[in-house]
């Protein structure tokens, strides 16, 4: 309710100030190549970045759609718009990946993954993979804390004072009932306030056709795959100087969506529902104290609330529910200070609070657990001519209590990472990198309390890494304006892998710390902007991964030294746009190899390798009073049946239609 | 009752075996009566989510293999089996395979295996997720987690009749007079500990009875009692054996605390406790003493007994290994002394529950 009420007062703040905007001028130029590369090539640790208007580069509406353009990451994307969507980047698992919302962490302590299929890209201008840590020393201790780390970088969390008030109103449509109109308001208060508002609805039915398993000829329908969702965002930006900046977020989602399941044979019936609410709020205060001294303080409070209902559960109710409340509590506090041009250091201190109860009228003797972590980190980075090495020493303490039953152990721990970069000769812009990364993951709330499955007897999932590679940046070679390349070659290690086996016989399942995981791999990703060349700009982006990540969990299993389930030898990803004055033209392409799922290696278990082929155009034009844009997409379009998880197909061929129309109020000055 | 034990002797010698349950037939009998069996079929379940239960056959004289022979005598059921075989039954000449997620009963030709007809066990929105199988007096009984019992019509392959029991019923065992079903409540908070007893007369259910936590398992040695073995809560409570008396249905009396195993296989007085400590105990219903607390006597390691049957014509035992459950599961044949004679993988199949002879 609270929360409701911060709504309502920005949206009253806003609406006059924009219903008196009423002189428009167009959108600045449209940065489809505003790739920010040099990063990329620079960083000690692998680094990839899209941004801006990329994102609708990929044929993409969520974040997860787009990360499947990256160099090493595993989208487990259980299909349509609905469908879970985890990352996990070279293997690792989804749990070991971190994402950070305008800087601060995504919590989820019940499953220790998010959903990112649940982020549209309507309101993302970048998403940055980092395989190791962040690049910047200001960041929160919890940023260093995960094998890899996603940031995304919303655009009405963007407040630059340089901004002017603008309305954007977009409307999307497509196959299988989609329909998504959002809504994007920046409003500029004063030379120092600028308030934003992103809001978007989603619905769709999902209900897209497949290509029969039982007889590999008709066509059936995926059934009880509808989502509708509803997202609303406020940002204040308080910007004192350009030393002193504030920022303000809430976030609101609420979706409504049908599980389909996998695909059983014989029997189409589905009707389970997964209801969630979300809302945040969340700060953050930078300030130079001095030209050698910074400070960030940030802040969140979260309130998450699923509901999961089986309604036709064989108990004597005729249904199951489970409603699960989270809430987070978290602070942060970052201090760096630069002894010199060339090293620089940091220390940062957060906390959280994070609480898990349940309940639904079936919750009997549910732990209610509440964990309290701490985590402090050291940074250090040290630059100096053609040289570069980071490293951090990170100490996490984790303490939980629980209402009922036994309650898992406390624990503290010491990991680091280290990173170096040089670039062997003046005149060659050659690099190369090395970075090594230790790191844990926590026990979450499923793991440790889930009714009978959970074990509170469990330690903490190791991950090790190592990694070697090279980057190569030219600009203005023969026909290339830019031209890119960075290899990574890498080794990790999972250790203490948390997985839940059966015990006894398959009615008794328990999550153990059992699996042992050796990964090696390589990630490439290569980029070039051509030269213009009358009038028409094009650009390129490969990247390919190759892994062979073994289960070494049990010398004695048949699955010894097999390839991890779900994980293809070979992936990778092709793009080539080409824009000509107002007229934009995307392809991308995507291909894995063959995977399996788990279990023997054997035909049955057999996902087949795709390939998938999307299409878009997109149309830009400025009128005197707007700026509009129209986008076309087709996507899959060979009609490829394939999917990434057993049983769950992906869909056939699909398009969108996009138009979007931006108002934006001339510069007064 | 003696003129019902000749006439089942002779009425069909497949039949007797088929139903597994009807054992009334003497130890030193049986393999007067009955031709060595020429193969075996093997039914793994599969994985959840994997539709990807198998049906095998091992034959005993060739030594080969068939992991999947369903699909090999039905090479246009690509498909095959579906999702989660739960049990399979010979019964007369036909093989009845309850497939628990695909929402229906399966039936073969026994001699083939080459399908005759899938009966469909989805109602309306509800799968009613058929579990076990008996065959009595010419019809199929078939448990249900929809607290049912349904009657399938042997000639016309469709259900005549559905009986209300206790909550998700398991196992289900017939006495010339009465089906005995496992009342295990599994998905509710507080899971079931009765037994439906069902006049096979009139086909109704007549009594529960109470017996351990959570039953799974029912089997009827010669003596005519009904041994009940139950899960437990899979937290405090144990598994346990639970005997019924069969001359009066009404009560039960628990084997105690040394018993703690979830399933059970009875031939003739002996019975095979299993799905606890151990591969499997033996133990005489006759004389209420342990023969053996380990069944193996040649140091033979089973992972995960997951099935068990016995060759009734020389007591040979057959168990089925899960292994860990998700790779290619083996069946390990041993005489009835506990040495290993054979075994074999039944891979594809994984997760592998019954076994059964073909004579």
């Amino acid at each position: 309710m609270k929360l409701f009420c911060i709504y309502c007062f920005v949206l009253l703040a806003i609406l006059p100030n924009l219903c008196s905007a009423q002189k428009h001028d167009t959108l600045s130029n449209i940065k489809v190549f505003a790739k920010k590369n040099s990063v990329s090539s620079t960083s000690p640790t692998p680094v990839q970045i899209l941004n801006t208007v990329d994102p609708s580069k990929t044929n993409s509406i969520s974040v997860a759609d787009a990360l499947k353009h990256f160099a090493g990451v595993f989208v487990k994307d259980f299909g349509g718009v609905g469908g879970l969507k985890t990352v996990s980047v070279r293997s690792l698992g989804a749990n070991h990946t971190g994402i950070l919302y305008d800087g601060i962490a995504l919590g989820n302590a019940q499953a220790g993954q998010i959903d990112l299929g649940k982020f549209s890209l309507d309101n993302i201008s970048e998403i940055v993979l980092h395989n190791s840590g962040p690049s910047d020393l200001l960041s929160t201790a919890k940023a260093f804390s995960y094998a890899s780390l996603l940031t995304l970088k919303t655009i009405s969390g963007d407040n630059n004072i340089d901004t002017t008030n603008a309305i954007s109103l977009k409307i999307q449509s497509g196959s299988f009932g989609y329909i998504s109109p959002s809504l994007a308001i920046q409003k500029k208060i004063n030379n120092r306030i600028i308030v934003s508002l992103s809001a978007q609805y989603q619905n769709a039915v999902s209900d897209y056709p497949f290509i029969s398993y039982e007889n590999n000829k008709s066509r059936l329908r995926r059934n009880n795959s509808g989502i509708s969702s509803f997202r609303m965002e406020t940002d204040i930006g308080f910007q004192v100087n350009e030393h002193n900046k504030i920022n303000f977020k809430s976030y609101l989602y609420n979706s409504k969506r049908g599980l389909p399941g996998a695909i059983v044979f014989f029997n189409p019936i589905s009707n389970q529902q997964l209801d969630e609410k979300e809302m945040f709020v969340q700060g953050s205060w930078q300030k130079s104290l001095s030209l050698k001294s910074e400070i960030l303080f940030s802040g969140k409070y979260e309130q998450d609330l699923s509901y999961y209902l089986d309604p036709s559960y064989p108990n004597n109710y005729g249904r199951l529910e489970n409603e699960f409340h989270q809430k987070e509590i978290y602070l942060s506090g970052v201090y760096s200070y630069k002894f010199s041009n060339n090293l620089k250091m940091s220390f940062a201190a957060d906390a959280f609070n994070n609480k898990l109860t349940r309940t639904d009228f079936f919750a009997k003797n549910f732990a209610t657990p509440t964990r309290n972590s701490f985590l402090n980190n050291i940074a250090i980075q040290f630059k100096k001519n053609r040289f570069e090495f980071t490293g951090n020493l990170l100490y996490t303490i984790i303490d939980e209590k629980v209402k009922t039953g036994e309650t898992a152990n406390s624990f503290n721990r010491f990991s680091n990472g280290l990173a170096f970069s040089i670039q062997p000769f003046k005149t060659v812009p050659f690099r190369t990198r090395i970075f090594y990364k230790n790191i844990f993951r926590a026990p979450t709330f499923n793991d440790l309390y889930y009714t009978n499955v959970g074990n509170t007897k469990l330690s903490p999932e190791f991950a090790d890494q190592y990694n070697i590679g090279f980057t190569y940046e030219k600009n203005q070679l023969l026909i290339f304006k830019r031209c890119w390349i960075t290899i990574d070659a890498y080794y990790n290690e999972v250790r203490d892998k948390i997985l839940a086996a059966p015990r006894q016989n398959l009615f008794q399942w328990s999550v153990q710390n059992i699996g042992k995981v050796k990964i090696k791999g390589i990630d490439i990703a290569h980029h070039t902007v051509l030269k213009d060349w009358k009038n028409i700009q094009v650009n390129t982006d490969i990247t390919y991964t190759f892994q062979q990540a073994l289960d070494v969990t049990n010398a004695a299993s048949p699955l010894y030294k097999t390839q991890l389930s779900y994980t293809p030898k070979h992936s990778g990803s092709a793009s080539l746009s080409v824009q000509h004055k107002k007229i934009l033209l995307n392809y991308n392409i995507l291909f894995s190899s063959y995977r399996y799922k788990q279990g023997d290696q054997v035909y049955q278990n057999l996902l087949q390798p795709f390939t998938t082929n999307d299409f878009s155009v997109s149309y830009f034009t400025k009128k005197k009073y707007a700026d509009f844009k129209f986008m076309f997409e087709a996507n899959n379009i060979f009609n490829t049946q394939y999917e990434i998880i057993k049983y769950y197909p992906m869909p056939l061929s699909n398009y969108r239609l996009t138009l979007n129309i931006s108002f934006k109020q001339k510069k007064t000055k | 009752m003696n003129f019902r034990k000749t006439s089942i002797a002779f009425v069909s010698v497949v039949a007797i075996l088929a139903a597994c349950k009807k054992v009334d037939v003497p130890v030193a009998v049986a393999p007067v009566l009955l031709s060595p069996a020429v193969g075996e079929y093997i039914l793994s379940e599969g994985s959840f989510g994997g539709n990807n239960t198998k049906l095998a056959f091992y034959t005993n004289n060739t030594v080969s293999l068939s992991g999947d022979f369903f699909l090999q005598q039905n090479p246009t059921l690509t498909a095959g089996l579906g999702e989660i075989g739960n049990d399979a039954i010979i019964y007369g000449s036909k093989m009845y395979v309850v497939m628990n997620g695909s929402g229906r009963v399966t039936v073969l030709n026994a001699a083939s295996a080459i399908l005759i007809k899938n009966i469909s066990f989805l109602n309306n929105t509800v799968n009613k997720q058929p579990r076990y199988a008996v065959g009595a007096k010419g019809k199929v009984y078939v448990t249900s987690y929809d607290n049912t019992v349904s009657v399938i019509d042997t000639t016309s392959l469709s259900i005549i009749k559905s009986i209300t029991v206790g909550a998700n019923p398991e196992g289900i065992a017939a006495s010339s007079n009465f089906l005995y079903v496992a009342n295990s409540g599994g998905f509710n908070t507080t899971p079931d500990s009765t037994v439906s007893v069902i006049d096979l007369n009139t086909e109704q259910e007549i009594r529960k009875v109470k017996v351990g936590v959570n039953p799974y398992k029912i089997e009827i040695n010669t003596a005519g009692n009904i041994f009940v073995s139950a899960y437990g809560d899979y937290g405090n409570i144990p598994a346990s054996i639970s005997v019924i008396n069969g001359s009066t249905n009404t009560t039960s009396t628990s084997l105690g605390s040394n018993f703690a195993y979830s399933n059970i296989r009875i031939f003739g007085n002996i019975a095979y406790f299993y799905g606890g400590t151990g591969t499997a105990k033996v133990y005489n219903t006759a004389t209420n003493t342990i023969v053996r607390n380990e069944f193996i006597t040649d140091g033979t390691v089973v992972q995960t007994a997951y099935g068990l049957n016995i060759d009734e014509q020389n007591g040979d035992v057959y168990i089925a290994d899960a292994g860990n459950y998700t790779t290619a599961g083996k069946v390990i044949c041993f005489n009835s002394m506990g040495v290993k004679k054979f075994s074999f993988s039944t891979a594809p199949g994984i997760n592998p529950n019954k076994i059964l002879f073909k004579r």
